[in-house]
């Protein structure tokens, strides 16, 4: 009958609010380590029958000692991110001996808890102290969660079953975070040094050349002195080019990349494209075969070729001298397929899924961003078309890419 | 400039073959003497067609060796909707390789139902080029196994040496 077991029933949504499934959505939805610490153990404590106060433990690599994440009190105050000034002995020896300890505050080394996270709670007691170390597959104790309740009050055997399973989770989820964390700080130090190194070598190249002509203007005739100019001036477009990439990635992020369609004629932009690459690259042989009749399609004509030139510069870049590049652009049902293929040194499987993601590079002593081929992912995906690559190590890439063609071009079905 | 591979090569292709053929048949018009379906005149005119596609071939890629038409000899008449496979020997496959040939067959086979039109109006492959390496080669995996053999062998249409 309702209201005649009060117990079961608040046991009962104590079982369902903090159900793996519950904590694992709130994960997921998160993915917060410290608010997710914090959340957690407010929710203990508010919705855990005679439960004081609850604290969570994880050990700091940087300190090399266990730095108290969240505390939170029935009297009201909570408390992030505190480091301990005195080794606090009890939490030390659950992470010493990875066990479980229950105590009191009859205990020294339980009063010291309440002395330094629970002021308020001195007057009172004594209290019961359960501390559970949050231990991982292999061993490794990365963290610890405290409990305080009245003496007189055991801790059951229910309790402490379920105690072990949110211990459990608050510990894999905790040790994934830090795993993630710690590589994208290792990321952000990559980027940086590529950035800086991408932005140095042209700015050191320019510098030179120019202190060259200044210092010796008239000693260098004027052969020498254009193919100075001309190196500057291509130094000048590398920079240019990168500092419009790293723009591009941010709008990109923020969702500003915008296309403006237009009705094109996709012939004129790929020929054009293929043209200035074989301008660019003395070395390479192009071959292009556009479709007769090619419809005319809605796109950005700056966009596409943005796309063509990112394309064709790495089929350049990664391929040898004298290498062959073909270009391709049909129609295929609903929408226009352009192809580029090289003879290049390819791709291995395991960078293949990676390669649209930003900053990702396989060869690190070639010069480039990582940036190209994301922002033309985004390009084409605006256009509301498909980009993807097959290679082959040693034998080649093929980059594809199409465009959907408007609906008065579409054939009927 | 680029190169081009597109309707109009093929066509200028089927051009060269058709005067090849032309200069092997003698006085009969060569043109004629396909659309009636003379055995004599599609084999030189295949033959034809396999040497220009060889030297476009071996003009765009420094990798292709040879090029064979297989088999040498067929065992019924030949008839002008009957496919030609090409074996093209390479010194390795490369992505731009397979996209020419892919681009070679495509625009082949356009320009063919064209100029053979109607008799050619429902073909869906003509040209079914084959690239094999060395590796095929000295494994004898598939059609390699024709180069140089001697129960069913392909005979060399063109060759870089």
């Amino acid at each position: 009958m309702p209201g005649k077991n009060p117990g079961r029933k608040k046991a009962r949504s104590i079982r369902h609010r903090f159900s793996t499934a519950t904590i694992y959505q709130k994960l997921v939805e998160d993915f917060d380590l410290d608010g997710f610490i914090s959340r957690t153990a407010g929710l203990l404590l508010n919705n855990l029958p005679r439960i004081d106060a609850v604290a969570v433990f994880l050990y700091d690599d940087f300190a090399k000692q266990p730095e108290a994440v969240s505390v939170s009190c029935r009297s009201g105050a909570e408390i992030h991110h505190l480091h301990l000034q005195e080794k606090l002995t009890l939490v030390d020896r659950v992470f010493k001996t990875g066990r479980p300890v229950l105590t009191t505050t009859k205990q020294k080394t339980a009063k010291d808890f309440v002395n330094i996270f629970c002021p308020n709670l001195q007057e009172q007691g004594p209290f019961g102290l359960l501390c559970m170390p949050m231990i991982l597959k292999n061993n490794t104790c990365i963290g610890c969660i405290l409990f305080l309740r009245e003496h007189s009050k055991t801790f059951s055997q229910k309790e402490l079953v379920f105690f072990n399973k949110v211990v459990k989770l608050l510990g894999v989820f905790s040790y994934q975070v830090r795993i993630l964390r710690q590589n994208q700080e290792k990321h952000v130090s990559n980027l940086v040094s590529l950035l800086s190194h991408e932005l140095r070598t042209p700015l050191t190249c320019i510098k030179g050349y120019v202190t060259t002509l200044f210092g010796a203007h008239d000693a260098w005739g004027s052969e020498n002195r254009y193919e100075f100019l001309r190196i500057i001036d291509s130094e000048t477009d590398r920079m240019n080019k990168l500092i419009d990439e790293l723009l591009e990635s941010t709008m990109i992020e923020s969702g500003l990349l915008s296309v403006a369609k237009e009705p094109v004629l996709l012939e004129k932009i790929i020929s054009k494209s293929v043209n200035d690459a074989n301008l660019k690259s003395v070395k390479h042989r192009f071959i292009l075969d556009v479709s007769a009749n090619l419809p005319i399609i809605e796109a950005d004509p700056v966009r596409i070729r943005q796309v063509m030139e990112n394309l064709l510069d790495n089929a350049i870049r990664y391929s040898p001298a004298g290498g062959l590049i073909v270009v391709n652009c049909s129609q295929e049902s609903n929408e226009i397929k352009i192809t580029v293929a090289d003879e290049g040194i390819g791709i291995a499987p395991e960078h293949l899924n990676r390669l649209f993601e930003k900053y990702y590079r396989i060869k690190s002593d070639i010069a480039g961003t990582g940036l190209g081929l994301p922002i033309a992912c985004e390009i084409v995906e605006k256009h509301g078309g498909r980009i993807w690559a097959r290679s082959t190590l040693n034998k080649g890439s093929t980059f594809s890419f199409t465009l959907p063609l408007s609906d008065a071009n579409k054939p009927l079905t | 400039m680029y190169t081009q591979i597109n309707e109009r090569v093929a066509a200028e292709m089927i051009d060269s073959a058709l005067a090849f053929c032309q200069a092997k048949i003698g006085n009969k018009k060569a043109f004629c003497q396909l659309r009636i379906n003379n055995p004599n005149a599609i084999e030189h005119f295949r033959y034809g067609l396999a040497r220009e596609i060889g030297a476009c071939l071996g003009e765009n890629s420094e990798f292709v060796k040879d090029v064979y038409i297989f088999p040498d000899t067929l065992d019924e008449d030949p008839i002008l909707t009957l496919p030609l496979t090409l074996i093209v020997y390479v010194e390795k496959h490369t992505a731009a390789l397979e996209s020419v040939v892919e681009l070679l067959q495509d625009n082949f086979l356009e320009e063919y139902r064209n100029v053979f039109s109607p008799i050619t109006d429902n073909l869906s492959v003509f040209l079914n080029i084959l690239l094999v390496d060395m590796t095929e080669l000295a494994e004898r995996k598939g059609l390699a196994a024709s180069i140089g053999s001697v129960c069913k062998p392909a005979l060399r249409a063109w060759s870089r040496r």
